[in-house]
């Protein structure tokens, strides 16, 4: 007869237990990484991380303001000054885009960029040997913007320069894959005129803005999009998330250049009912987000998480620099030149208020 | 004595036909890429003379009408709606004016039998359901009603139609809609829930100084002032729902509105947007003005071209063109042109079809 033992139970061992305990905790970890990180996840999280390390070992982004202490004087001179002061991209050659912020027309508010400074910037690239230059703009409150462009006096201009204008909303558009993944949109119908460029100029105006905390030259690729696909006043791109929408834009659409218009900037409730300020300045650079963050602390305001959150996060993604030590700023020194604007509505105490 | 535009009209239609892309649709610029809504507006005004007796069509227009309807009918996705444009495979406002189409070629026995076919009802019963699920603007919940009542004084219980499937709804897209809906069955649809939310919508949104923008009259609590564009649309959407028992506050908003484009009209330097304009009153004026409006439309600028001066230098521009009088176009654009055309035709079969 056989004796017949039972199969005996394999104990765990400490070592092995802590073993499974450990490779439970990291897997569950990296599971909880990847959702909270989500729509970002957690590859791209590593990336951005590695470029955010990386660009401290960087140079400084170069920021130029120069003075202009009107629209009635010559604008060319000291954008020429900023031009030399900054890496400048080549332009010879090129296709360039100039992106204005033209949008609505309002007795005494400086809403619009001026026809003077987009006049300037276009002296310079043909001097530069541009080899075609279109002003383009999508504006977001009509669909048709000729009279605004007489208004603001920018159709004259033009055909003073020979230079055809774009309505982008209405142009020929192409689909291009969304960068960043940030609004969870895989692609971005995007105008012909624009994903045919070699180059996009941003020029906004320096103002403060009541949804973003300011709108400057990554809010300003908001009237890239096409209103045929995304209508008027493209307010999808507002409620999905005006941070992340932002600098997904920036992102796919990568503008090299940035030319502010803060001669007149606007205080308080921009983009459209703010109050004049005369800055007096013309702000340009590469990196669109020093750019941005510049102009806000010569309205006074810190581009942070709080204030404007969408230059905080272009930063925190590695697409530009906002912090003082990483930009140096070349030309007039910032403090000189620098007004507290009265800051945008609180939307908090708004909806309290009524 | 009213002027004879015949001549005017039969050129405008012979440059529809010439400037039909080869797939059989329009774009908003003779040779740009086809979208939905100008190849609809070009088919509903070719559709307007050929309402009024279509056997002597000439044949380049009876082939570019039976190319642009399968142009239509090839991009209806299955679930009832329409894109922009060919490649755009999401749901899109363009459905509107699409059922505005096929309701009149539905209704006119003689349109239907040389363009129609049999699968056009079922397209258009589709899309209007598709409409009325998903382009009206989706209910909100209280926190939400309060906080848009807050910032913009608008009333999110009236419930337009939006420009894509979820999102808010707008003063063009929703006129568009109506315009769309009501025009199969005026009696009837003027009587369904949506239709009167509709109108409550626009009367809502409309601009306390008559006219309307997008769809914001106010802007935390500041007045955000008409465009002529939204306000025709508005129009010709109460020109098609208006009752006897809308005597009182909707008549009141539609009187100022017709006043703001009357006040807007002259200081207009676009062709589109006096093509506009004059659509709209040409539907609310009496016979003199109406004429007035068109020879404006037709002529441009007859006392030479306007003077702008841009710091200091004078610059001649040609803003009003008015119609071309080789080719028959309104600044080389089939949308604008087809605008033109149902401005300056006394047919109403685009909006009282039988």
């Amino acid at each position: 007869m056989t004796l017949r033992t039972k199969p005996r139970k394999r104990k765990m061992t400490r070592r092995q237990f802590t073993r499974l305990l450990l490779t439970g905790a990291i897997g569950g970890s990296l599971v909880v990484a990847e959702l909270a990180s989500r729509p970002l996840g957690l590859i791209k999280w590593f990336g951005v991380t590695f470029k955010r390390i990386s660009r401290g070992f960087g140079n400084a982004s170069k920021v130029a303001i120069v003075s202009a202490p009107s629209y009635d004087v010559d604008l060319l001179t000291p954008l020429k000054t900023a031009w030399d002061l900054i890496d400048a991209p080549v332009i010879a050659g090129k296709k360039i885009v100039i992106k204005p912020n033209i949008i609505y027309n309002l007795p005494d508010r400086a809403i619009n960029t001026n026809a003077s400074v987009i006049e300037a910037a276009i002296q310079l690239l043909q001097e530069k040997g541009a080899k075609e230059i279109v002003v383009a703009e999508g504006t977001a409150y009509q669909r048709d913007l000729t009279d605004l462009l007489y208004t603001s006096g920018i159709a004259p201009m033009l055909q003073l320069h020979g230079v055809n204008f774009v309505d982008l909303n209405h142009d020929d558009i192409v689909k291009v894959p969304s960068k960043g993944g940030y609004t969870g949109r895989e692609f971005t119908w995007m105008p012909k005129t624009i994903a045919d460029a070699d180059l996009i100029v941003s020029m906004p105006k320096m103002k403060t803005h009541h949804w973003a905390g300011a709108t400057l030259s990554m809010k300003n690729l908001y009237g890239i999009v096409p209103g045929v696909k995304y209508g008027w006043p493209k307010n999808n791109l507002h409620v999905t998330g005006i941070e992340a929408n932002i600098v997904e834009l920036y992102e796919t659409m990568a503008p090299q250049l940035a030319i502010v218009d803060g001669i007149t900037g606007m205080e308080e409730d921009g983009p459209l009912f703010g109050n004049s300020r005369n800055s007096q300045v013309l702000v340009v650079g590469t990196d669109l987000v020093a750019v941005d963050a510049t102009c806000c602390r010569l309205m006074g305001i810190e581009p942070d998480s709080t204030h404007v959150k969408h230059i905080w996060y272009a930063d925190w993604l590695g697409l530009g620099v906002m912090n003082t030590d990483k930009i140096k700023i070349v030309g007039v020194p910032i403090n000189t030149v620098r007004q507290v604007y009265a800051p945008p509505p609180n939307l908090d105490q708004e909806l309290k208020r009524y | 004595m009213a002027t004879d535009f015949s001549d005017v009209l039969q050129l405008g239609y012979d440059y529809l036909a010439n400037s039909q892309n080869n797939d059989g649709g329009w774009g908003y610029r003779r040779g740009g890429m086809s979208y939905v809504e100008p190849t609809a507006f070009a088919l509903l005004a070719l559709f307007n003379k050929l309402g009024a007796g279509g056997q002597d069509v000439p044949e380049k227009r009876y082939d570019a009408v039976k190319k642009g309807m399968i142009f239509l009918r090839t991009q209806a996705h299955a679930d009832g709606s329409w894109g922009v444009m060919p490649a755009d495979t999401g749901a899109s406002w363009m459905t509107y004016p699409v059922v505005w189409l096929l309701n009149v070629l539905l209704k006119i026995p003689e349109l239907f039998s040389y363009y129609g076919e049999p699968e056009d009802q079922d397209k258009r019963d589709k899309a209007k359901a598709w409409i009325l699920s998903k382009g009206r603007e989706p209910t909100v919940d209280d926190t939400t009603y309060n906080q848009v009542e807050k910032l913009f004084q608008i009333d999110s219980n009236f419930r337009g139609f939006s420009w894509g499937p979820g999102e808010a709804g707008w003063v063009i897209p929703t006129s568009l809609a109506v315009v769309g809906l009501v025009v199969e069955d005026p009696a009837t649809m003027r009587e369904t829930v949506e239709i009167k939310n509709a109108k409550d919508y626009l009367r809502d949104r409309a601009c306390p100084e008559g006219g309307w923008n997008v769809g914001n009259p106010y802007m935390l609590g500041k007045k955000l002032p008409p465009t002529p564009d939204a306000t025709t649309f508005a129009l010709v959407a109460w020109r098609t729902t208006l009752t006897a028992s809308d005597f009182g506050p909707n008549i009141d908003t539609v009187d100022k509105g017709v006043a703001y484009l009357e006040s807007y009209f002259d200081t207009s330097n676009s062709d589109h947007t006096v093509a506009l304009c004059a659509w709209a009153l040409s539907l609310f004026k009496e016979a003199d003005a109406v004429d007035n409006y068109r020879l404006h439309l037709v002529r441009g600028l007859t006392s030479g071209d306007k003077i702008f001066t841009y710091k200091g230098q004078q610059v001649t521009k040609r803003t009003l063109a008015g119609q071309n009088k080789t080719t028959g176009d309104w600044v080389d654009s089939p949308f604008t042109t087809a605008i033109a055309l149902l401005a300056l035709s006394d047919d109403r079969y685009y909006l009282d079809p039988k």
